[in-house]
């Protein structure tokens, strides 16, 4: 379900949405910080969580670890 | 100090003798210009016999004790009008920085504060009169009018007027927007606010009626003008904006109208397009500040852009300060209608001044290829995320474009990454949702300005002056958003 809630922010910011789910989609420059800001937005307007950013920054961002951390909120 | 301001409101109260000067519609009187001159006389009289010269008057001054403002220019006192709503520790230290002695007025009184006995007719005013005798000495020269500042971007301050000036500056709005004895003005101002103020000598100083509708509320602002077929008001934008789903559904409310300016802090393009289509009537706004009068103005037409705030006016300069690259900076105004300084705070006022005179507005603007001013919000609101400048008045403008907006506010919330989280509370008006929000914001805005904490706000925080309290909606919020995290 969460998968879904993530792959859906991208398509809505119209962004392509990564191949390699481990990949960080920040610093391999797919998406900027302004991008990634508004794909968290999408992300806990849809789930209706509230993300950590600090924690989320500590280490990189790919779309396992993004939805391992959706997952615990 | 000249009698400036007491000699023509003398003249225009001969010639309009029997006419209304001041209509309370909460009490259902009238004060005629010949009662109202034979008032402020009388009182004049036992206040000439004092020694203080300051009088500070705490709450509005209803009917009855509004010729009081006029004894003072007939006496040539110094009127100090405060606010009732503010906390009495913070009042009292506004009062005690004041040259005295003080007569201090109020409704109910301060505890530990000498009372005295006037006589009649001031007695019957029902008031509590105190002395204060504060340790500074007396000011020269002593100034007519003293407004204190808002205090919702710092202490607040005295600002100093003689008669001369103020009536310098009654006759730069009279001019500009052509008012005449046959206006009918209405103020839901206060008259410790710098605009209640102005509403107050405009009326009188042409000889025009005050219709005095304060507190402000939208089913007295709309009595108030359908009753009295009111001409004439500078409202503050967010009592418009509280107005403006009825003005909207019933613009005949708007009927009588023969000019409505906006002012004290600038509104939004699609909400004046709005006002601008709901009426005949002329529709100007106005920037300025307490210190400065008037600086820029315009007069909306229809069909034509409203997202400046037009050109300097006569006897005014502007200029935008800094080299910043995109030409954005404070705002600094030189203005022959300039106060006349800071009461008892020469250094203050220094240091409001540029080395060549021009005021520093603490505003932030740039001027577009014509001239024109645009507004981009307080300096201390502009922020800086990923490194880059935001200004909350180019948030606020795009994300009220929006019908289903209320009102919004942009502010940063301090992140450690990127410095501030560009957010946003907005009041919204039906089904409004956040996806449809957030998606006209990236439609419009650069996206380093594009919110990622939004609030959905029931009301916001106001100041008595009827502006947002920014300082108290983002202290909240921030506040929420720390314990949610």
């Amino acid at each position: 379900m969460n998968s879904n809630i993530i792959r859906d922010a991208f398509i809505s910011l119209n962004l392509n949405v990564p191949s390699d789910d481990q990949v960080c989609i920040y610093k391999s420059g797919l998406i900027d910080s302004a991008e990634l800001m508004q794909l968290l937005l999408e992300i806990e307007m849809e789930s209706g969580k509230r993300l950590d950013l600090a924690i989320l920054m500590e280490d990189d961002i790919s779309l396992i670890r993004l939805q391992e951390i959706l997952d615990k909120v | 100090m000249t009698e400036a301001i007491w000699v023509r409101f003398k003249k225009i109260a001969q010639r309009n003798a029997e006419k209304a000067a001041i209509i309370e519609p909460a009490s259902n009187k009238k004060l005629s210009y010949e009662e109202l001159a034979l008032r402020a006389e009388d009182f004049a009289k036992y206040l000439a016999k004092r020694s203080e010269e300051t009088l500070v008057f705490i709450g509005e001054p209803d009917l009855e004790a509004l010729p009081i403002v006029m004894a003072c220019a007939a006496a040539n006192w110094c009127f100090v009008p405060l606010s009732d709503r503010e906390p009495e520790d913070r009042l009292l230290k506004a009062v005690s920085q004041l040259p005295g002695p003080i007569i201090l007025v109020s409704s109910g009184g301060f505890l530990g504060m000498e009372t005295i006995n006037l006589e009649s007719p001031l007695k019957e005013l029902g008031l509590c009169w105190q002395i204060l005798r504060t340790q500074n000495k007396k000011a020269s020269p002593l100034p007519f009018l003293v407004t204190h500042s808002s205090g919702s971007t710092g202490l607040p301050k005295a600002i100093a007027f003689s008669q001369e000036t103020k009536l310098h500056r009654t006759l730069q709005s009279i001019e500009l927007f052509s008012v005449t004895e046959a206006d009918v003005i209405l103020s839901p101002t206060p008259l410790h606010h710098s605009l209640g103020q102005r509403h107050f000598f405009i009326s009188i100083m042409t000889g025009a009626t005050l219709v005095k509708s304060y507190p402000f509320s939208p089913a007295t602002w709309i009595e108030a003008v359908t009753k009295f077929n009111v001409t004439f008001a500078i409202p503050v934008s967010t009592h418009l904006k509280i107005l403006q789903s009825t003005i909207l559904k019933n613009p005949e409310i708007l009927n009588s109208f023969r000019c409505i300016v906006t002012s004290s802090a600038p509104a939004e393009p699609e909400f004046k397009r709005a006002i601008l289509d709901s009426a005949e009537f002329e529709f100007w706004e106005i920037y300025g500040m307490s210190e400065t009068a008037c600086a820029t103005s315009v007069r909306y037409e229809k069909g034509h852009p409203t997202d400046s705030l037009g050109l300097a006016i006569q006897g005014t300069k502007i200029r935008i300060s800094g080299d910043n690259p995109d030409g954005s900076g404070e705002i600094e105004v030189l203005s022959d209608c300039l106060c006349d300084g800071y009461w008892g705070d020469p250094e203050r006022w220094s240091d409001a001044l540029t080395e060549d005179g021009y005021f520093r507005s603490g505003d932030l603007g740039r001027l577009d290829d014509k001239g024109h001013l645009i507004y981009l919000g307080r300096c201390d609101e502009s922020f800086t995320s990923a490194g880059l400048s935001v200004f909350p008045a180019e948030i606020e403008g795009i994300i009220a474009e929006l019908g289903e907006i209320i009102d919004c506010v942009a502010f940063g919330i301090p992140d450690d990454i990127f410095g501030n989280l560009v957010s946003l509370a907005f009041i919204p008006r039906g089904d409004l949702r956040d996806q449809d929000l957030i998606k006209h914001a990236r439609t419009k805005l650069p996206k380093y300005m594009w919110p990622v904490r939004l609030f959905r706000c029931q009301e916001f925080p106001l100041l008595p002056s009827g502006k947002v309290n920014r300082k108290a909606l983002v202290e909240e919020l921030s506040g929420k958003l720390n314990t949610k995290s």
